[in-house]
């Protein structure tokens, strides 16, 4: 039977009710009549409030279209993109480290592979990059990217790695990405990544007693701390352009604290204060244990958030603002800037979440087996779509592209259909249920999502301009006045 | 007789060298940076045999110059361009620039190269000494544009050109594409087009005075225009030209048939007529041919890499998925060149029926 009822979801802010149009991804303004009508469609209205809604619809809005057909518009582009079109390949050139972090991944915490001695042998690495190479002609610019366990335990592999590819890639624009406890860097490792432009992502997670209760050495029972903050000072001191330019932080929270003592440190101490930070929390894909989240940290990230809110507004000195944050922000920003235009959902189409399994990235196993990034649970047979010898496994390629068929009656009526994040990562862990695994994230990632769409409306309430990436004319009235209420 | 070598080579540039004015050039060599792929690749070219090579060194010395061509994908030119014109310079090799015009890169290449050793391929037409006045043009002009940015797809605009002449019509192609000036009677668009101390008024005047002129010098039965640049942008952080040189050249010349190229995208079918409305508009005037071509534009990716990044599909997937007709074709497939140019030669044939004086 056809499903008439508008594909629509009503929220409100303290500025405003709103209407959240599936079909043209608009976030539309309603009056209070107009909303109370549209969740209780039944309801006894007058006649303005009949208008406006007739109005809407007559602007091409309150369409009740819903996908019918599960296909990932790449999809049939798929084939011959896995054949030319690979930009970013990730090695997996060690799964040993020499930190046993808590809550990493590899611990044993979760269901996944644990630490191992394995490591990529140079013969595995030259097929990896030969399989890049192959399979990048329609690509200008290339990532290759390094990964472990501790992928600086390989240092010498990395650099045969590097001499390999830039001799025959060349031409190509090559760019290297490592990410790294840095407690290995050595003087002839920092020359090494200054000269070859390395992206490095050095993990960090707070002030020595934060960092030290998790990230600690795995043949000693001592934090890794003091080396990595040495390490950092050395890279600054060699060359504060690369510093500034080539060298990020990670930093993975732990919920159970504050959010507060972690941004104040890094707000607050010259080496961080300047960095790009990208912070997550401890996953909990796959995980044995689930995580607790303190309510004092969500208070004070939501401070913090707001604080970012201000700023951006410009009613806050910058210093104030929480630098772990920034990407939050940026979230947002993409949100409203990569809305498309259209009349209506195509018939034919997929809902958010999945990258383009292969050509987006894809990660090499010390053993040569293929999966799409290095989060998926590696010892997941869904996960694997080809190994370097046999090549991509198309049909397991195309399941992940098009993940939502496992869920599809569900998700063709989410009203989060379009702004879904999840993929095989948050529903694979090679055990039960694919489906009901993938639901399980369900609630959090609407909630989220409503959450990012209220945040978006009140600032283009009060002025601000996303393109622009400052406040529009003067909103000085509405914000001592509304605000206040907020 | 200038022996050169071709550098840096893809496939964009593969079809021109067959046709080089072979009484002015002979290709010795042809280089490719390795991980473009062609490295170690024999290319037959007219009846010539050669192997594609990664650097200079395997060449060695049996060349007189270097002839630089554009390419699919940009190369750093300090690292690319420079050591090579370096070497000319100790190795007194001629030098034959034929890379899209950059002034800022030319006066480089100037400051590297002499006078006498440096050709570059420009149009050099007389201009009509004509002031302040457009002419007529009584000749049939065929217009080819791209709808967006960065396909590079100029050999049709030479195989509609060579099929014409196979059929016994005397045409002259201007090509959009640099590298085609080295190909005997074929002009490329003059330079005064991009110039930045021509008005758009001066640029205007001065292409129709230009086609007029290689009327009356060259007598034509047809013109073929490649135009520069693009009709529309894809996106607001990814810019071609916005129009602009279809709009001066379709302000100074009426085209008599115009062949749009688009990129293949899904529901082509059903889509392609509305999306033509909309070139119809930019352009004011009919379009009589759409070209499908068999790449996809992912704009996503383009916009995150700040170039257009399309993706190559065979061409059967084109035929698999479009049906084409009197308005649709595909000209990477040679019978559908020569279904174009009925096409193009039925619509031009009613101009002898009515003889204006």
């Amino acid at each position: 039977m056809k499903n008439d009822t508008p594909f629509i979801h009503l929220f409100k802010t303290p500025l405003g009710y709103y209407l959240y149009d599936i079909n043209t991804e608009k976030v539309l303004k309603v009056d209070h009549m107009v909303y109370e009508y549209l969740e209780n469609p039944g309801k006894n209205v007058d006649e303005d409030t009949i208008q406006k809604i007739a109005q809407m619809k007559k602007e091409g809005y309150l369409k009740p279209d819903r996908v019918k057909v599960t296909e990932h518009p790449y999809t049939e582009f798929f084939p011959y993109a896995l054949q030319s079109k690979i930009g970013n390949m990730v090695l997996q050139v060690t799964q040993n480290c020499n930190l046993r972090c808590e809550y990493c991944i590899y611990s044993g915490n979760y269901k996944t592979r644990g630490h191992s001695h394995k490591r990529m042998s140079f013969e595995t690495a030259k097929k990896a990059i030969d399989f890049f190479i192959d399979h990048s002609r329609e690509q200008n610019e290339l990532f290759l990217g390094f990964y472990g366990g501790e992928p600086l335990l390989e240092f010498e592999l990395i650099k045969k790695c590097v001499d390999y590819i830039e001799n025959i890639g060349d031409g190509k624009r090559i760019k290297y990405v490592i990410t790294t406890n840095a407690t290995l860097l050595t003087d002839e490792i920092i020359d090494y990544f200054v000269e070859h432009q390395f992206m490095i992502t050095v993990s960090v997670d707070g002030p020595r007693e934060i960092h030290n209760r998790s990230r600690i050495f795995a043949n000693k029972n001592e934090g890794s701390y003091d080396v990595m903050i040495d390490n950092i000072k050395k890279i600054k001191k060699k060359s504060l352009y690369y510093y500034k330019e080539y060298v990020r932080f990670n930093t993975v929270m732990l919920t159970e604290d504050g959010f507060s003592c972690v941004d104040d440190y890094f707000r607050g101490d010259e080496l961080f204060s300047d960095s790009f930070f990208s912070m997550s929390t401890v996953s909990t894909s796959y995980a044995k244990k689930e995580g607790k989240v303190s309510e004092r940290f969500i208070q004070e990230q939501q401070y913090e958030l707001f604080k970012t809110f201000l700023a951006k507004m410009g009613r806050l000195d910058k210093k104030h603002v929480s630098i772990l944050l920034n990407r939050s922000f940026d979230h947002l920003r993409k949100m409203e800037m990569t809305k498309v235009d259209r009349d209506k959902l195509p018939d034919k189409w997929h809902r958010g979440g999945p990258c383009i399994p292969g050509v987006t990235r894809v990660f090499v196993t010390v053993e040569g087996n293929l999966l799409p990034c290095e989060k998926v649970c590696e010892i997941s047979d869904i996960a694997k779509i080809g190994s370097l010898d046999k090549g991509f496994d198309l049909a397991k390629a195309d399941q992940m592209l098009n993940v939502e068929r496992f869920t599809e009656d569900i998700c063709q009526n989410c009203w989060a259909y379009t702004g879904c994040s999840s993929c095989i990562r948050y529903c694979d862990n090679n055990e039960g249920n694919i489906c009901q695994n993938m639901l399980k994230g369900c609630e959090q990632i609407k909630s989220a999502l409503e959450n990012s769409q209220k945040d978006c409306v009140v600032l283009k309430e009060l002025g601000y301009d996303f393109e622009l990436d400052t406040v529009i004319g003067n909103p000085e009235n509405i914000f001592s006045e509304e605000l206040l209420n907020v | 007789m200038y022996n050169i070598v071709i550098y840096p080579y893809d496939e964009t540039i593969k079809n021109t060298l067959s046709h080089i004015n072979d009484d002015i050039f002979k290709i010795v060599g042809i280089v490719s940076p390795k991980g473009w792929g062609y490295y170690g690749r024999l290319l037959e070219i007219r009846e010539e045999k050669i192997i594609v090579k990664a650097n200079f060194s395997e060449i060695g010395e049996e060349f007189d110059g270097i002839c630089f061509v554009n390419s699919r994908f940009q190369l750093n030119f300090e690292n690319y361009f420079l050591p090579i014109l370096m070497e000319c310079r100790k190795r007194n090799k001629e030098v034959f620039w034929c890379r899209e015009y950059d002034e800022k890169e030319l006066n480089i290449v100037k400051s590297y190269i002499s006078d006498e050793k440096l050709h570059s391929i420009i149009s050099d037409k007389p201009m009509l000494d004509a002031g302040q006045m457009v002419y007529d043009i009584g000749t049939p002009v065929v217009f080819i544009v791209d709808i967006f940015a960065g396909l590079n797809v100029y050999d049709f605009q030479f195989y509609i050109y060579e099929e014409l002449k196979k059929r016994g019509y005397a045409t002259k192609l201007i090509s959009s594409r640099k590298e085609m000036g080295l190909v005997e009677s074929i002009d490329t668009i003059p330079e005064f087009l991009f110039s930045n101390y021509c008005s758009i008024k001066e640029k205007i005047i001065k292409i129709n005075q230009y086609i007029k002129m290689l009327e009356v010098i060259e007598n034509p039965d047809l013109i073929v225009m490649g135009i520069p640049g693009n009709l529309f942008e894809v996106s607001k952080k990814l810019m071609g030209d916005f129009g602009s040189s279809a709009y001066l050249i379709t302000r100074s010349i009426c085209p008599d048939y115009v062949i749009c190229n688009i990129p293949y995208f899904a529901d082509f079918e059903n889509k392609y007529e509305y999306l033509g409305g909309f070139v119809e508009k930019r352009l004011e005037t009919r379009v009589d041919a759409y070209n499908v071509v068999a790449k996809y534009m992912d704009v996503l990716a383009s916009e995150g890499r700040r170039e257009f990044d399309y993706l190559s599909l065979p061409m059967e997937f084109v035929e698999e998925r479009i049906k084409m007709n009197e308005k649709v074709y595909c000209l990477q497939k040679r019978s559908e060149i020569s279904r174009i140019v009925n096409d193009i030669i039925f619509k031009l044939e009613s101009y002898a029926e009515i003889e204006l004086m």
